[in-house]
């Protein structure tokens, strides 16, 4: 009998791209439904345009390339990256903004740099960033969370429809009436307005550690993120890197002077702390490739997040930590590789 | 006595989990294969000089004969498994890496297993010299077993003194295989009785015998085996299963947590290590005059009726191997690959003509159940699992990217030369990159390279040489022709001179004559 000649390994191999994806989006479901909970059904919408027009700009970006469609589409990369986009957006975003903003990840992010495995930058966070650049007014329009009274209107599902894909509110609510600052904000301005910490902290929309309802998010995103390390689809290193971090340096300053820097567990309880530790920082494309790599890059971030939501211009900074990181990664790699075996130097 | 199992104290670095799959073929106890029809024997069944064959065809041999003779240092001795005639010496199919036929000794069995004479039929190790027990090994073909092949002599010759520790290796880390379980499972008497030969020969102050901990039938038995061989050098150490442990690195660095600098070898760090069927062989050709003409062999796969060990000849033709064990199974899910070793290391058989050799710890008969090779490979999405389980510290992501743009240098840099193939990366890797593939093709092209500049450094040496050569020999030939030349010329001086001479004299005469 005569057998075909292959080259080892020859073993089934149990993972593959689709589950790796897969993992990570389950992952994400639980915080999906906290933040339709605490912020309504814009995000969902959000998600699904998202996804849609991933799909689109994937396939149109592989068909002008001449590469297979539908194996590259199969590996839910691009849902990912609008998945992670979506969760970055305010819940009230005209559909334009959401395509737009996906286009930008898929075609110029993703495939202009040779497409996926190939990219420098994170898709989601270049887009987001660009995003904010360019549309500052209407990256800011967020609503107050369920169960908190600022006086503002609630806002229906045909509302949110309405704003979506018209740009207004139907009925007579102007966008003021529904719009609120995010925590993120207020500690911005309000510090800028010689507030100490304790009275900003009694604003309504501060819950025990961090920002009303944003707390629970968090908490529902960790642990997706511990999902993702007990499926070995991340490992430790760069999470815990950027929440020690953080952590660290917000804890120094707080501690040197409590009536003008927040809490750590504020930081990591607000905003996207999280979803950039366990989601957007540990994206293997555009991070560093080592352990010792990873925990250098991991700080960066951590510091970088600190660092300008504190001295810079905007409320949150992770976007611009993940993209300032992502361009040190090659050197990052250069200089911390892991010691091969029989290189190390006799004692 | 109560000997102690202890547990490794340290890890190799990365590693992967894998389902063991040696249950399928550890149910029965070896079987030992009756002699089959003929028997092929590669001329090469071992690391080093191919040997050069010594019988003719047509020959009459008796079992245990010397068929081909090793050539140079590294070679090993190939001895007729049973008596018979030699039918034909020429190139036949072979189970190799790099080669698919070779010149092997093919031999039809007369049925009567005639042993060759032998000159002892016991022997007490301990009245033997060093240099009687390391001719034995040599003069018997005995070769690393555990899959590399490597002459045993050579390997203990050059380890005569300075050694730390024997180790003996009955990790036998990879899927499927179960051939040294099964070994010491039923001989570890002789095993123990092997190392304590080595220790004799070695004078190594303490061996370390090291299982992993998924066979727990051999560790007790060999604990048994050393409970009454009372040897207080023998300790014993159980291992985690784990991936490739029993690569002799990864073993070594679990046990002592040392790393052989690269370029260096175990020995020179002091340590000795060897496989338990080597052992064994050992201890066979000293104490029982037996050259290596059979091994045990793990026939497994979902394809074959009935898995399990055989005690086959080398040179077996495993079609009868397999039919031994039942044959192919008829179902639906066929054998669709012949695995020589185990299915992350192994070699690809092209056929089953092919023979058993010293090299041949397991045959896998391999259904789509078992093995998946060639799926398409997708991007690499750089997740890095690849150099997480990387039992020798690389990043095998950008070994992948250089290899793939060929750009050497860089893989070179990012040491490539360290990887040890053993496909853990290429396990895990979701994107199903054929990493190893990628990582062979590179070190061959380096290795190339490599020859071809020192081919041609050597031609360039020579070239100049003979320019140098060439120079010298005209120089040569100048400086004579020069010197003869003036030599005439002095000759011709003198000559003339003398005629001078001569004429003056006449002249003188003359003019005296006159007067």
């Amino acid at each position: 009998m005569h057998f075909k000649v292959l080259s080892s390994p020859f073993l089934k191999p149990k993972n593959n791209v689709t589950k790796v994806m897969l993992h990570v989006l389950l992952a994400l479901v639980p915080a999906l439904i906290a933040y339709i909970w605490y912020f309504g059904w814009g995000i969902l919408f959000n998600l699904i345009i998202a996804c849609l027009s991933a799909i689109l700009f994937e396939a149109l970006a592989l068909k002008v390339q001449d590469k297979p469609v539908i194996p590259a589409l199969s590996d839910l990369s691009a849902i990912v990256t609008a998945v992670l986009l979506a969760f970055a957006l305010p819940p009230l975003c005209a559909w334009w903004i959401t395509v737009l903003g996906t286009g930008f990840a898929i075609l110029v992010a993703k495939h202009l740099y040779g497409g996926l495995g190939y990219n420098i930058f994170n898709p989601a966070m270049a887009a987001y960033v660009v995003l904010l650049i360019s549309f500052p007014k209407e990256m800011v329009v967020w609503l107050a969370p369920r169960g908190v009274d600022l006086g503002l209107d609630s806002v229906t599902v045909a509302q949110t429809l309405d704003y979506i894909f018209t740009g207004t509110l139907g009925n007579s609510n102007s966008l003021d009436a529904v719009t609120s600052a995010t925590p993120l904000d207020i500690l911005k301005t309000d510090l800028g307005g010689m507030q100490t910490m304790q009275e900003i902290k009694t604003h309504p929309l501060f819950g025990s550690m961090g920002g009303h309802g944003w707390e629970w998010i968090n908490n529902w995103l960790a642990i997706g993120g511990f999902y993702l390390l007990a499926v070995k689809v991340i490992r430790w290193h760069i999470p815990v890197a950027v929440l020690a971090s953080l952590i660290c340096i917000a804890t120094v300053f707080n501690i040197y002077d409590p009536g003008h820097y927040a809490k750590a567990t504020f930081h990591v309880f607000t905003g996207a702390a999280i979803l950039c530790a366990f989601f957007i920082a540990t994206d293997p494309v555009s991070a560093a490739t080592s352990i010792k790599g990873r925990i250098v890059y991991g700080i960066g971030i951590g510091l970088l997040i600190y660092i300008i939501r504190t001295w810079g211009g905007y409320p949150d900074a992770i976007a611009f930590a993940v993209l300032l990181m992502n361009m040190c990664v090659p050197l990052i790699d250069y200089y911390f590789k892991p010691v091969a075996y029989g290189q190390k130097k006799a004692n | 006595m109560d000997i102690l199992l202890r547990e490794a104290a340290y890890q190799f670095p990365g590693g992967i989990d894998l389902p063991a799959m040696k249950e399928m073929s550890t149910n029965d106890r070896i079987r030992t294969m009756p002699i089959p029809s003929q028997l092929i024997l590669p001329l090469k069944q071992h690391a080093g000089i191919i040997a050069k064959p010594i019988v003719n065809t047509g020959d009459y041999v008796l079992k245990g004969q010397l068929l081909a003779e090793l050539q140079g240092q590294i070679s090993a001795n190939i001895h007729a498994p049973t008596s018979g005639h030699i039918v034909s010496i020429g190139p036949y199919p072979v189970p190799h890496a790099s080669t698919q036929v070779s010149n092997c000794i093919r031999l039809i069995p007369d049925g009567n297993d005639v042993w060759i004479e032998r000159p002892v039929t016991a022997r007490h190790y301990q009245t033997l010299s060093n240099e009687e027990i390391i001719s034995i090994i040599r003069d018997y073909g005995i070769v690393g077993l555990g899959g590399a092949v490597f002459p045993t002599e050579a390997k203990v010759k050059t380890s005569s003194n300075n050694i730390n520790a024997l180790i003996i290796n009955g990790a036998e880390c990879e899927p499927y295989i179960s051939c040294d379980d099964m070994l010491m499972r039923e001989y570890g008497d002789d095993i123990i009785e092997g190392i304590k030969i080595l220790l004799q020969l070695t004078g190594a102050p303490r061996c370390i015998f090291a299982i992993e901990n998924n066979k727990p039938s051999a560790i007790s038995i060999i604990r048994e085996a050393l409970r009454d061989a009372a040897d207080l050098r023998i300790e014993l150490f159980s291992l985690p299963s784990l991936y490739p442990q029993g690569g002799e690195k990864q073993l070594l660095q679990s046990l002592t947590n040392e790393e052989i600098p690269t370029n260096q070898l175990p020995i020179d760090l002091g340590y000795l290590m060897l496989n338990v069927g080597t052992v064994k062989a050992i201890r066979d050709a000293i104490l029982e005059d037996q050259p290596l003409i059979s091994r045990v062999v793990t026939v497994t796969g979902d394809a074959v009726k009935h898995p399990q060990n055989v005690m086959a000849l080398i040179g077996t033709p495993l079609i009868e191997l397999i039919e031994f064990c039942g044959g192919y199974k008829n179902n639906s899910l066929k054998a669709h690959q012949l695995i020589m070793g185990g299915p992350l290391m192994g070699i690809s058989l092209i056929s089953d003509a092919v023979p058993v050799v010293k090299a041949m710890n397991c045959v896998l008969v391999a259904s789509p159940k078992d093995t998946q090779p060639e799926l398409e490979p997708k991007a690499c999405i750089r997740c890095g699992e690849c150099s997480q389980v990387c039992p020798a510290s690389l990043l095998p992501q950008q070994l992948y990217w250089y290899s793939k743009a060929k750009n050497f240098i860089e893989a070179e840099r990012f040491n490539l030369s360290a990887c040890i193939e053993c496909g853990a990366c290429d396990y895990v890797c979701p994107s199903h990159i054929p990493l190893v593939q990628y990582f062979r093709h590179a070190k061959g092209e380096i290795k190339q390279r490599q020859e071809q500049k020192i081919a041609s450094d050597i031609a360039r040496q020579r070239f100049e040489f003979r320019e140098q050569r060439l120079e010298k020999i005209a120089a040569e030939r100048a400086a004579k022709l020069a010197a003869k030349k003036s030599n005439m010329q002095n000759k011709a001086q003198t000559k003339k001179s003398a005629i001078d001479e001569i004429m003056q004299r006449a002249k003188n005469k003359k003019n005296t004559e006159e007067n």
